[in-house]
């Protein structure tokens, strides 16, 4: 043995800086070994150029155990450890070794990067401080080797609420979508603020919703607010739902505390039209609804302008006193990457907040519509909106849903996705931040808010707007 | 060679918006409105007063002649197209 040190034991001296000349204070604990990027189909070149370039000798691959299965204490006795799939091995050098390998990295294309191997813990209930410093101090070594690597065009760039985010998905608390929109961390609820959902109607009788003020009213003819739907139950349940659901689920909501409005502007089937969609618009200002989410949408063609009527009704209704936010889905059209529709109607109004959906990797969501067209035919902002997790009605048999792709719904609670679940993010947060401002906030202040502390993405303005909408802490 | 007889059938009528102007949301000229859009074939169904739109019906042919009415900003055919983007 070169150096006679303990094996796997913690480290809390400083290792090595790692390849390409990173300035950035590594932190966290390490094991003394060192994480060796290597290319595909490198094989045994790679493992040569590893022993050349730090002068260990012993090396030892996953490919020699059947099923890979390695021998922990066979491996333990190896100085380099090779795991052939991921094209990464496990070094066991002194610092000193490691100059070897850096250079051998920066100069070598047979070695790609260089890497302190980190400990990890298991995260217990919730994310404490320890824990955080822990995955911050992994997201150095990610960060590294992304960097390190060509950026594809469209990745979003990783940060702390990144990486934690797309790393963790739905916790036992909280969605995905209410830890990438700060949402979970927000204090504020909606407090004194209406919202009106205009969809399929809700499920007055959901067991999430004991005691919560609901008003409601249906457009449609020969049919009841009640939703046989499910869209309009699990749009309410992303803005508005609980802060503790009852039914002992991870919360869903944003805006547990704002008063729920629900208008039925489409049908069960899940179709609707202007007459029934402007009737609901006009129920929600009379009933000073200041936030108005449609997650509704009519294909645009490219060339297509937006509609003079729900652009007029939209400018008058946003620059009233205080005003009124009506926001609406960008659509779903979309075929990303070769085909990008237009965004939907009413949408496309330069007075309606356009939403668009992003996904857990804060990447545009395939199905999102962008801007094609000019004159407010643009996205103003993103929300999550793939498997996205919320309301369902309960009891909801399938007799009485639609039929077609993803039906029948279970009952109670489920997962979809859609710039539908993006849209009423956006809404419950938009009541978020006028409870923290003050309820007489101007709705063209309320807009400049969302826009304005949207959480800036890697990706272009014509996809996702002003960004990610985030919550007021 | 027949000759057509009788009248053609009277078109379907088509659902209609119509956005009034800021200056004719007032009662009087909402009514006075109302009255021309009818004698030019609107037929009113809802006045949805908090945005200023009168939603009803008219013959295809005579969308054009209701936006020549004072005070009727825009008018619209309606589209029933709408669907959930889920």
């Amino acid at each position: 043995m070169p150096n006679p040190r303990a094996r796997g034991s913690r480290r809390t001296a400083q290792p090595a800086e790692a390849s390409t000349g990173a300035v950035t204070p590594l932190t966290g604990e390490f094991t003394g070994k060192y994480l060796v990027l290597l290319p595909e189909d490198c094989g045994k070149s790679s493992l040569e150029a590893i022993k050349q370039a730090s002068g260990l000798k012993t090396a030892c691959s996953a490919a020699d155990f059947t099923g890979a299965a390695v021998s922990m204490s066979q491996a333990e006795g190896a100085e380099v450890l090779y795991l052939d799939k991921l094209n990464v091995a496990v070094v066991d050098s002194d610092p000193s070794q490691v100059g070897g390998l850096e250079s051998a990295a920066a100069s070598d294309s047979k070695i790609l990067a260089v890497e302190p191997e980190r400990i990890i813990y298991t995260l217990g209930g919730g994310l404490d401080e320890q824990s955080l410093q822990y995955l911050r101090g992994y997201k150095d070594a990610v960060n590294h080797l992304y960097e390190t690597l060509a950026t594809r065009e469209g990745e979003a760039s990783l940060e702390d609420e990144d990486v934690m985010a797309a790393m963790l998905a739905n916790t036992a608390q909280f969605t995905l979508g209410l830890r990438a929109t700060l949402v979970n961390r927000s204090r504020f609820a909606g407090r004194g603020i209406r919202v009106a959902v205009l969809d399929t109607g809700f499920d007055l009788n959901h067991p999430d919703y004991p005691g919560r003020v609901v008003s409601s009213q249906s457009f449609i003819n020969g049919q009841a607010v009640d939703d046989l739907n499910g869209h309009g139950t699990h749009c309410i349940g992303s803005a508005l739902g609980p802060q503790r659901p009852v039914t002992g689920v991870r919360r869903y909501g944003c805006a547990f505390a704002a008063e729920i409005f629900a208008g039925k502007v489409l049908s069960n089937a899940g179709s609707g039209g202007d007459t029934g969609i402007l009737v609901g618009i006009n129920w929600a200002i009379t009933n000073k609804c200041r936030v108005i989410p449609m997650s509704l949408g009519a294909p645009v063609q490219v060339g297509e302008g937006p509609s003079p009527i729900y652009e007029n009704v939209a400018q008058r209704t946003l620059r009233s006193n205080p005003g009124k936010l009506i926001i609406a889905a960008a659509g779903n059209d979309s075929s990303r990457p070769g085909q990008i529709a237009p965004v939907s109607r009413p949408a496309n109004c330069p007075s309606i907040m356009a939403v668009a959906a992003v996904d857990s990797n804060f990447g545009i969501a395939q199905f999102s519509n962008g801007r094609r067209n000019p004159n407010g035919g643009g996205v103003d902002i993103a929300g999550p909106g793939v498997a996205v997790f919320s309301s369902a009605p309960d009891p909801f048999p399938a007799s009485v849903q639609p039929t077609g792709p993803g039906r029948p719904w279970p009952p109670r609670h489920h997962t979809i996705s859609g710039t539908s679940m993006a849209t009423p993010h956006v809404a419950g947060i938009a009541a978020m931040w006028l409870e923290s401002r003050g309820v007489n906030t101007p709705a063209t202040a309320l807009w400049q808010l969302l826009t304005g502390n949207a959480r800036r993405l890697n990706l272009p303005s014509r996809d996702v707007g002003a960004g990610l909408v985030q919550a007021p802490i | 060679m027949p000759k057509k007889t009788g009248k053609s059938k009277p078109e379907p009528p088509v659902g209609v918006s119509v956005f009034l102007k800021e200056s004719h949301l007032g009662a009087t000229q909402a009514a006075g409105v109302q009255r021309e859009l009818k004698a030019k074939g609107f037929t009113l169904r809802e006045n949805l007063e908090a945005i200023g739109v009168l939603t009803g019906s008219a013959p295809a042919a005579a969308l054009e002649a209701l936006e020549s009415v004072p005070g009727a900003e825009k008018v619209e055919k309606e589209r029933t197209d709408y669907r959930t983007q889920q």
